[in-house]
């Protein structure tokens, strides 16, 4: 299986294809560059590990959630969400394709693992 | 002309909906109350249908929609998850993909699907997941100003919030984000010892007492470090959470020299001790926040929601402490309460209706008993319909004396009355109850009505002004959410430690043991989990508990929530039928009518039913 091609991977899955072309790629990068996203370990030095909010409250607008009907709308909606952030704005486009792909009526069996809290 | 706002959460646990009207809560319900699936996570269309019925509004007249939490921000953090993990997180990415991009952020189709429309707004509202929980916990207390404190597993990126509530305003000013979270922490430790997470939390907080702290120095040395401001961080490289699918992972295994326990076998010191360290790390935290959060905002009164706010045993220390005058609690602390916390968001910040004064100083949950209610004529025509026999008792004080004379008897008693309760507790609404005064009413009750484990607790419902002469307790629990001690003057002296180890580990022989002259409700570190119970917020209930008084001269009955292990409390009468039928409950009491066992006909049940319900 070429893991580097979606087109060569029509039977495998979607995920599987963005995760091998998209996601691997740039968590090696982060690696390299140690760049992380969230601290993995506590820090003795710290006084308190509470962060404060920028934005203490909702406006209006951010209860108003962007319209999200088809690849575009998402495609614009996540490139805001990441404005700012080169790496994560090239996602943009592969995400918003990704969950057109994957879009679906809810699978009203699906279970989900009893031993890992619901978090996504 | 009044707003009308429906509040749904969906798609992660404990799906519901609610309705608010101008600010003031209309009905709210958990999807699997009617699907019958317990935490019935899938889009909560019969419980967003009831919700409307209630409001006696079709969906078009809605003024808004608003879902509970924003998938594009839990898309970000799943993404930035998984790139932080690399390879290790492939089996997540999967799970998080199809379920965050092949549903979630496609919503606003899936909730105009399923109900034809998104209100005269003509969009769909979403809040912060935070938010909703911070809502659903200010708004219906009964203070003008509070402090606010929101704790769960997680919740877009926020694990815990603390803020201000002021009028119509929430400011969370603080957080702590993923993967550090005191939720995932403690359902780390509830997979460990065997149960399953986001519904066995419950059973390892009443599994605490049995053991000791021993582990609690190891948890804190290398799983969490916490700051004196109770802020805490959490040492990833134990938890399985954060890039797979499994809770904890080997080197969780080595900490603890041992792998997880086996669901469903017997529970050993080794578990009783590794319960009652993670508990008294939480309660730590949870202390030390809350005497944080009381000097930050200098506010008499903490109100509090999220998964977490449902450790009552946590609670009752804040309210032992003293650390806040007063304390709230959102009943439904789960996700489920963040349909209604972000229907009031909306209501109060975004269409900025006043919020409507508390009355008398207390809340406008209504006893949290916001479900479905089925009037005396549905319950005779279903009953007429299937030709079980009942007696009909119209007059309130003699079916009240009725009920508790079969309490008194040592009968226990199914008790459909009113409109059901909105959250995971029985209030009275949908309860069984018992004798407080057996000895042996705990285990039977365990063992032969609700099949579930022997060492789980009941809680005690009393009536709220005799509540002192029972419980260290100065302050109301409506909502069972509250543990304080027994009183000393009624406790029989035991050694937990000794008789365990005597016994073999054997919890059936502790528990039948009795600590006082409430043995049925008196757990075995002597404590109890408490409803207060008020004329005013369930008359029925008040009055069977007053009419128990008289013949006994208690004013306490056992209350355990009317299902069976795995099963979903019952919600309508026929629900109710079918859980007494199966059980050795003997009488059944459906708003005015009662039914004895003994008259039943032979219950025809063709399904396997205790293969029906998933063990929880």
């Amino acid at each position: 299986m070429n893991m580097n091609s979606i087109e060569g991977t029509e039977e495998a899955s979607p995920v599987d294809a963005f995760f091998e072309q998209h996601l691997l790629p740039l968590a090696a990068a982060n690696c390299e560059s140690g760049r992380e996203y969230f601290p993995e370990v506590p820090d003795p030095s710290a006084d308190s590990y509470y962060q404060p909010r920028i934005k203490m409250t909702m406006s209006r607008e951010d209860f108003e959630l962007p319209k999200l009907e088809d690849t575009e709308e998402l495609h614009t909606a996540l490139g805001k969400l990441w404005h700012g952030d080169d790496e994560l704005q090239q996602l943009a486009g592969p995400v918003a394709e990704l969950a057109t792909k994957l879009r679906e009526v809810e699978d009203q069996d699906d279970e989900v693992s009893p031993f890992i809290y619901v978090m996504f | 002309m009044s707003k009308y706002i429906l509040g749904i959460s969906a798609f992660y646990h404990d799906s519901a909906a609610a309705i608010v009207e101008d600010g003031k809560i209309i009905a709210a319900a958990q999807e699997e109350r009617f699907s019958r699936k317990k935490h019935d996570p899938r889009f909560p269309h019969r419980a967003i249908n009831y919700c409307l019925e209630e409001a006696f509004i079709e969906a078009d007249e809605l003024d808004a929609v608003v879902f509970y939490d924003n998938p594009l921000l839990t898309w970000d953090r799943v993404i930035k998850g998984s790139i932080q993990s690399g390879a290790s997180s492939r089996e997540q990415f999967e799970k998080a993909a199809r379920s965050v991009l092949g549903v979630k952020v496609w919503l606003q189709d899936t909730v105009e699907n399923a109900i034809g429309s998104l209100g005269r707004l003509g969009r769909l509202l979403v809040t912060e997941h935070h938010l909703s929980h911070a809502a659903s916990a200010f708004y219906p207390s009964p203070f003008k100003e509070a402090a606010v404190m929101t704790l769960d597993g997680v919740g877009e990126w926020a694990t815990t919030t603390t803020g201000v509530g002021r009028d119509g305003t929430i400011e969370l000013q603080q957080s702590i984000d993923y993967p550090h979270s005191l939720g995932l922490l403690y359902s780390a430790f509830t997979y460990y010892t065997g149960f399953k997470v986001n519904s066995g939390e419950y059973k390892l907080m009443g599994l605490a007492p049995y053991g000791e702290p021993i582990y609690a120095e190891k948890i804190r040395e290398h799983l969490i470090d916490i700051k004196p401001d109770g802020s805490f961080r959490l040492n990833t490289k134990y938890f399985g959470f954060v890039d797979g699918l499994r809770m904890t992972n080997e080197e969780f295994d080595k900490l603890f020299d041992g792998p997880p326990r086996t669901p469903e076998s017997r529970i050993s010191m080794r578990e009783m001790d590794l319960a009652a360290s993670i508990q008294a790390v939480t309660e730590e935290v949870v202390l030390k926040m809350a005497r944080h959060l009381r000097q930050a905002t200098g506010l008499p009164n903490l109100v509090m929601a999220g998964g977490v706010a449902l450790n009552c045993v946590a609670n009752g220390k804040i309210v032992e402490e003293g650390i806040f005058d007063h304390l709230w609690i959102q009943p439904a602390a789960g996700d489920a309460g963040g349909a209604l916390g972000a229907a009031l968001a909306v209501a109060h910040q975004y269409f900025e209706i006043p919020r409507p004064e508390p009355t008398g100083g207390r809340d406008s949950q209504s006893g949290s008993y916001l479900g479905p209610t089925f009037q005396s004529n549905e319950v005779t025509a279903f009953l007429d319909r299937k030709e079980y026999p009942y007696v009909r008792i119209v007059d309130d004080k003699e079916r009240a004396r009725t009920t508790a004379q079969a309490l008194a008897d040592g009968k226990i008693v199914g008790f459909l009355s009113g409109r059901m309760e909105f959250g995971p507790r029985a209030l009275g609404g949908r309860s069984i109850l018992g004798d407080p005064r057996n000895e042996e009413a705990q285990s039977v009750m365990n063992l032969k009505i609700k099949y579930r484990e022997s060492f789980r607790p009941f809680a005690p419902s009393v009536l709220a002004e005799d509540c002192a002469e029972y419980f260290d307790l100065d302050c109301e629990s409506p909502y069972m959410l509250l543990v304080a001690p027994v009183k000393e003057s009624r406790r029989k002296p035991t050694d937990l430690r000794a008789a365990l180890k005597s016994s073999g580990e054997d919890m059936l022989s502790i528990v039948n043991e009795p600590r006082s002259d409430i043995p049925a409700v008196t757990h075995v570190d002597y404590s109890a989990r408490i409803q207060t119970v008020h004329a005013e917020d369930q008359p029925d209930y008040h009055r069977v508990i007053s009419a128990f008084k008289d013949l006994t001269g208690y004013g306490v009955v056992v209350n355990t929530s009317f299902n069976v292990r795995g099963e979903p409390i019952v919600c309508s009468p026929e629900d109710a039928y079918r859980c007494f039928m199966r059980t050795e409950m003997e009488l059944l009491v459906l708003d005015d009518c009662l039914l004895w066992k003994e008259q039943q006909p032979a219950f025809e049940d063709a399904e396997d039913w205790k293969d029906e319900y998933e063990l929880d």
